[in-house]
């Protein structure tokens, strides 16, 4: 028995679909009749995958894998894609919480500049003249050309 | 009636339709490549410029921009793996493997021409149909549409893995796709399902941001653990070359193209449902032309049919769906209900006047489909070298602007921060899944497709009780269904048989 990422995958969305399911329970008829109908299915489902995962022998999911897109074996071994995957993942979170504060217009230029300083490693040219054409093209098309309404950020809403 | 149809054509190439036309297309190049600007917001932002033109000039800049919207989303979805159109995911399947192995100007030939051949498709579906249209729209009343929607979940046993566990993982992905469908105004009785309170999630989760999240996301993690160029270290002189081999892909499964065109224009007549079913039906359709296992195997990991199926699909459901917005005003997506909001602009009402009185102008919309997708490919094909290099410029140069594609495309779906929030969740469980080989396509058929089945459920049962059971066109599609269903795995059977029978 092995408690493997898939197994955990599978508790989540059999968690999120008893969920569904006993929320539904208070609605009325045909409130709660598709939200029960496709949650206990999609429950069962996800507890036997889970069993499934949990009792399987080897790893992944072999010939079961679907027609969909596979994460590259690469030539990086797996602790460097781990932190590789962590790191990524912190930028796009970084990105996000700085548009949060500062919205889209101040933000593009300084997560570019900081992206390419910090993770890229490359030099203060490239990163200023690349943060330069973004934030122009972002600048130009979106604001000037279509008036497609930026909200400006928490700390500069708390400015005003 | 041949007059009109030839009519048509000289009305697209008066100068200043024409002019405007390019002006259309030009426009609808760049709304294609850019992630989440969608046709259907750029065709409302254009509204405006139209209030003095005249509708000779309008619906060729109208439908010009409109119609190549597809044809380009599929570069962005081929180049990055990031959806240039909510209509374009399916390329990204098999489109975005062969980028990363260097094909990406092979993938692009093929779903131009695709694209082109969907086009030309949709609009002579839509020339012949205007005879017969009117028995053909009022045959489906909503128990057919419910019948046709379960048609299209259907096709999750085709983009399921193989065997009982792959039938598991995709039906539960399908699942949790129709979970997610539920989210929002209960249309029924007006009561919040799964909200938490937040004004942003009444109308549901959006469609634009879901598709993002779960399919930029991943592909962004995986370009930067790499650590390489998309096409890695292909040269890049090498890139373009395939261009010519992605035509003549097309003409080696030219069937499957006109199959796929053809579903396209069934699922694009049909209102509601649209793109989203469309490529991905003619996607499963495209899985099933394997006539091995290894070249079923071979579907998602860069196969050409897997580009040209949902390239043809896209492309030929605009035609097609301009047929019930012109007959009777009832538009089949998004984009022509904007459409029908410039035909009334322009002193236009859909009905019966627009296939007599104004047939030539209704001709002139067919035409101006067929040129601005031969325009667009054209220009594509000449500029494909420079668009297949962006594929070879270095991860940690493209991601920030990824990032940026991705949540600006995000963000314009509804200019809320919410579209952000929801690209990050679903970034996170697009992650999951791929790295677990749950399969994303049967979690989309889902989502889209659940909120029209319990919409179309209540309307029928409302309507006819439980007696449109028995309607003869529901049990047909219904058995059809069943077939859709049942097929992958006869067909596996005997591709198994076959194989064996080679071995001895």
């Amino acid at each position: 028995m092995k408690f493997n990422g898939g197994a955990a995958l599978s508790a989540v969305f059999a968690g999120i679909s008893l969920a569904v399911v006993i929320t539904a329970a208070s609605w009325p008829f045909k409130t709660a009749l598709f939200p029960v109908a496709i949650g206990v299915p999609v429950f069962f489902m996800a507890v036997t995958e889970f069993f499934i995962n949990l009792f399987q022998k080897g790893e992944g999911v072999g010939d079961a894998a679907g027609f969909d897109f596979k994460l590259s074996d690469g030539d990086a071994d797996s602790r460097t894609a781990l932190r590789r995957t962590l790191s990524i993942f912190g930028w796009i979170f970084g990105f996000f919480i700085l548009i949060l504060l500062i919205g889209f217009p101040m933000a593009i230029p300084i997560f570019f500049v900081v992206f390419y300083r910090g993770y890229g490693k490359e030099n203060w040219k490239i990163s200023i003249g690349l943060s330069a054409v973004a934030w122009a093209s972002f600048y130009g098309l979106f604001i000037w050309l279509l008036n497609v309404p930026f909200r400006e950020g928490w700390i500069l809403s708390l400015l005003d | 009636m041949f007059d009109a149809f030839v009519g048509g054509l000289v009305v697209v190439f008066q100068w200043k339709s024409f002019l405007y036309l390019l002006i259309g297309a030009g426009i609808g190049f760049w709304v294609g490549i850019l992630p989440g600007l969608g046709g259907a917001t750029t065709l409302a932002l254009m509204m405006p410029f139209i209030y003095k033109m005249t509708p000779q000039e309008a619906l060729p800049f109208l439908l010009g921009m409109h119609s190549v919207v597809q044809t380009t989303g599929d570069i962005t979805s081929i180049l990055f793996g990031i959806p240039g159109e909510a209509t374009t995911v399916a390329t990204i399947v098999d489109g975005y493997p062969m980028a990363k192995k260097g094909e990406a100007g092979r993938a692009i030939g093929a779903a131009l021409m695709s694209s082109l051949i969907g086009a030309v498709f949709g609009a002579a579906f839509l020339a012949l149909s205007i005879p017969i249209v009117r028995p053909l729209v009022l045959a489906f009343g909503s128990p057919e549409m419910l019948m046709v929607i379960l048609l299209g979940l259907t096709c999750i046993s085709s983009l399921s893995g193989r065997g009982r566990r792959g039938l598991l993982l995709g039906l539960l992905s399908g699942g949790i796709g129709l979970l997610c469908s539920l989210v929002g105004q209960d249309r029924q009785a007006g009561i919040l399902r799964f909200t938490f309170d937040e004004l942003y999630l009444w109308n549901g989760l959006p469609v634009i941001p879901v598709l993002v999240g779960l399919f930029a996301i991943p592909e962004i993690v995986d370009l930067a653990v790499r650590g390489t160029a998309i096409a890695g270290d292909v040269p890049s002189g090498k890139l373009g070359k395939g261009v010519m081999q992605g035509v003549r892909d097309t003409f080696t499964h030219f069937w499957l193209t006109v199959r796929c065109s053809l579903i396209g224009s069934l699922i694009g007549i049909l209102p509601g449902l649209g793109g989203g079913v469309a490529q991905w039906m003619s996607y499963a359709h495209a899985t099933q032309s394997a006539k091995t296992i290894k070249e079923q195997e071979g579907f998602g990991q860069g196969d050409i049919r897997g580009v040209l199926g949902p390239g043809a699909a896209n492309n030929s459901k605009e035609g097609a769906g301009l047929i019930p917005t012109v007959a009777f005003g009832i538009p089949a997506s998004s984009g022509m209900a904007i459409l029908l909001g410039a035909f009334f602009l322009l002193g236009l009402v859909p009905g019966p006047e627009m296939l007599t009185k104004h047939l030539t102008l209704t001709f002139s919309m067919v035409w101006t489909i067929v040129v601005a997708n031969i325009l667009i490919v054209l220009v594509s094909l000449v500029f494909i070298n420079h668009i297949a290099a962006l594929t070879t410029i270095r991860g940690k140069l493209l991601i920030p602007f990824l990032l940026l594609l991705t949540f600006i495309g995000a963000y314009t779906s509804s200019n809320h921060i919410g579209d952000l929030i929801a690209v990050l969740v679903f970034g996170c469980v697009g992650y999951f899944m791929v790295r677990f080989s749950w399969p994303r396509p049967p979690f989309i058929l889902g989502f889209i497709l659940g909120e029209l089945a319990e919409t179309y459920l209540y309307v029928s049962t409302s309507r006819y009780g439980w007696d449109w059971l028995y309607r003869p066109k529901v049990i047909i599609i219904f058995l059809l269904a069943v077939a859709v269903a049942a097929y992958p795995f006869i067909q596996r059977k005997k591709l198994q048989k076959g194989e064996s029978s080679h071995e001895i």
